[in-house]
């Protein structure tokens, strides 16, 4: 493949539409797999020069593969390579990448890092970190929209400590005064992690220290707080983009409300069932918080919708989200590009203002969900492991975003998101048969993913009907049942192939007596050379040792 | 022939099932009884499964295929986006097997429980140590994978006997971490 420095026809292309020409000449990409992907891509489309960077146990990645040059990090703990701000700042000024992407995670939101960047004479392309400090912080966003009249989830404003004996008393005349249940939420928290939901006085230190022990593992932070328990609630957030002047637009909302654990599993634009004056009145809150922190470059304002219509302020992300795609599918609108142009110090393009326009009136529906290592019939247990099988969706109105490829491991260190399959269609009952056909064409094997859920999605009815709600998953979901039914049909397969194929009755005789001849021996030998690492030392020993 | 098929042992409630030819064309018993279920093979390792009206998208694979002294073969099969991981051997053998298990098992009742990881990951807490007596659901240790932390959970009552990690160490599925008795 070219790179983009030797392909004028990209440098051209650009310039037409752009008089300015390409904002940066290098960009270092401080993160891993799909999103490493993306942000490459729109490099790439913009005539810039991309960095991978990457930790030992990423070196033969797809994101080192597809960047014009990569740089090692470390060991393959992120703590030692992704977290490390001085590496990556090092990698930065190593390579004269003139702008580093954080992506999502990682050091995305960390305000230091903003600093460390900028302090090297590198751009870090998203918000400044006085704005990373004044609503990254989930505790200071919540002070600021008090401050401009925008309602929050009731609850703490101070970090809630229980290191001290005087402390506890405190926190827990706090807790009962916001009411059970309550959740402890991590102050830099994100995807769940540091949070814990109490449900009585009896576990809240205990939550608040388990809590903090994981934020600070996380996120390198342990302030935690407390926070009232909406539900059942929806999850609806503003994606918004703010330029140097001080303009801030939304340009659409997200419903993100189907979530296990808080971490969010299918993805939404526009957010079902809303009209033009909600979704209206939802954007001007959000705008109202970014322009108050100062938002430059990209940001997405969360929100709680609770049963009487009423929207309150969770949280803002200062950095690209993992569903932004379905935004870019409904407004047309490129949006890793229009963070680059921002952070050159460019006002919100044409294409943003417009898109920021419709922004109540989108292009009909689009849907994500995040395929992840992970087991809806165990609880949605971790399941890191080497892939076998890989086929991923295509045809009308699908879109993935991945780094995976068949025969590569899903290590354990990172997170557990391995694809998202997007689609777009005319409305949302189109975008759900769109995203069912989709769903019914992909294939993962050699490690359990979340794909039994997201196809059990598509095919529910209340999930047609637009009730959705952050309890929806627990209430809908029985994962045990769905795998023993189809436990069940996998052993009848798998011994009608067995049982027909003649005293083989083990090496792939995919077929019954009748067709037996279709063997190919040579995939014994194939398919035990995939299965390796962890997995053959693994699960197939921990298999072996389970009781029987 | 006549074969035997083990579910994944780490999903409760699933019983194992024989399959053999009826003996007529097309038929098959399934655990000894008549049944009209038919499977089509429409690929490499693809195969379309039938049961009544109903009709099934199957994917299967050879995961593992006996060496030694193991003769059962254990294979991948995807359906419906599962991954069911099946363990496949001669009916004769897996009657032995039962009859040894549940000898082993009469002996073992009242012995030490052995709690394995249910996960892989890093040790991040320990919470308990050998002498200690617990409580059943008490938390025993914590596993942290792709940044979530998770709890283990004891089982039953008894004391803790062994200890066998610590914090920070690197465990697999199935590793021991300890045995309460």
């Amino acid at each position: 493949m070219a790179t983009s420095r030797s392909d004028p026809a990209a440098n051209a292309s650009l310039r037409k539409d752009d008089p300015a020409g390409s904002p940066f000449r290098r960009i270092l990409i401080a993160n891993r797999g799909e999103i490493a992907i993306r942000i490459i891509r729109a490099c790439r489309e913009m005539g810039m020069e991309s960095v991978a960077v990457y930790s030992d146990a990423d070196a033969g990645a797809a994101h080192v593969r597809l960047a014009d040059r990569a740089i090692r990090l470390g060991p393959a703990a992120p703590a030692e390579s992704y977290l490390r701000i001085d590496a990556v700042v090092q990698a930065a000024i190593d390579s004269g990448a003139d702008a580093i992407h954080p992506g999502y995670g990682f050091l995305s939101e960390r305000a230091a890092f903003a600093r460390a960047a900028e302090q090297a004479g590198v751009t870090f392309v998203g918000p400044s970190a006085e704005t990373i400090e004044a609503i990254g912080d989930k505790l200071h966003a919540r002070r600021l929209a008090h401050d401009v009249g925008v309602p929050a989830v009731p609850g703490s404003i101070e970090p809630a400590m229980v290191d001290r004996p005087e402390h506890v008393a405190a926190v827990i005349a706090e807790a009962e005064t916001i009411g059970f249940p309550l959740l402890v939420k991590a102050a830099s928290g994100g995807g769940g992690r540091g949070m814990r939901r109490v449900d009585s006085v009896r576990d809240l230190v205990e939550a608040l220290a388990d809590g903090s022990r994981e934020a600070a593992s996380a996120f390198g932070d342990g302030a935690v707080y407390l926070e009232r328990e909406v539900r059942p609630a929806r999850h609806v957030e503003v994606q918004l983009l703010g330029d140097a002047t001080g303009r801030v637009v939304a340009i659409g909302e997200r419903d993100c409300s189907l979530q296990r654990r808080h971490q969010k599993l299918v993805e939404e634009a526009p957010a079902p069932g809303l009209s033009s004056q909600d979704r209206a009145r939802l954007h001007e809150l959000a705008v109202r918080i970014a322009v108050a922190a100062g938002l430059r470059n990209a940001a997405t304002a969360e929100f709680l919708l609770a049963p009487d219509g009423s929207f309150y302020f969770l949280e803002v992300n200062t950095r690209l989200q993992v569903e932004h795609g379905v935004t870019e599918l409904v407004s047309g609108l490129d949006i890793v590009r229009e963070q680059f142009l921002l952070a050159a110090g460019r006002p919100l393009s044409a294409a943003a203002l417009e898109a920021a326009s419709r922004a109540t009136d989108p292009f009909g529906h689009a849907i994500e969900v995040r395929l992840s290592a992970e087991d809806p019939g165990r609880d949605f247990a971790p399941t890191p492991g080497r892939l076998t099988t890989w086929t991923m969706p295509s045809g009308p109105g699908v879109r993935v975003d991945t780094a995976l490829e068949a025969g590569e491991l899903v290590p354990a260190e990172y997170d557990n998101l391995i694809a998202k399959v997007m689609v777009h269609a005319r409305d949302r009952g189109a975008a759900i048969d769109r995203l069912r056909r989709a769903l019914d064409e992909t294939e993962v094997g050699g490690i359990q993913t979340t794909l039994p859920f997201d196809r059990f999605v598509t095919r529910d009815a209340s999930f047609r009907a637009g009730e959705v709600h952050t309890e929806w998953v627990m209430e809908h979901w029985d994962g045990p049942a769905s795998f023993r039914e189809a436990a069940r049909l996998a052993l009848l397969a798998a011994g009608l192939t067995a049982a027909g194929s003649h005293g083989s009755y083990g090496t792939d005789g995919h077929a019954p007596a009748s067709i037996d001849g279709s063997r190919t021996p040579g995939n014994r030998g194939a398919s035990r050379g995939t299965t390796s690492g962890w997995y053959a030392d693994g699960l197939l020993d921990g298999i072996d040792r389970w009781p029987r | 022939m006549r074969v035997t098929l083990a579910p994944p042992s780490v999903h409760a409630g699933l019983e194992p099932i024989t399959v053999a030819p009826d003996g007529t064309d097309g038929r098959w018993l399934v655990d000894d009884t008549v049944s009209s279920v038919s499977l089509e093979h429409s690929g490499p390792g693809h195969s379309r499964l039938t049961i009544g009206d109903q009709v099934v998208q199957v994917l299967q694979r050879t995961e593992f295929a006996g060496r030694g002294a193991v003769v059962s073969v254990r294979r991948e099969v995807l359906i419906g986006g599962w991954r069911v991981v099946v363990e496949v051997e001669p009916a004769a053998r897996a009657d032995l097997r039962a009859r040894a298990r549940r000898s082993r098992v009469d002996g073992a009742a009242s012995g030490p429980t052995e709690v394995r990881a249910m996960i892989p990951g890093v040790v991040v807490a320990v919470p308990v140590a050998a002498g200690d007596r617990v409580i059943a659901g008490q938390k025993l240790a914590i596993i942290e994978a792709m940044k979530m932390q998770n709890e283990v959970l004891a089982p039953r009552d008894g004391v803790i006997e062994r200890v066998s990690v610590h914090p920070g160490a690197r465990i697999e599925l199935g590793d021991p971490l300890m045995v309460i008795n």
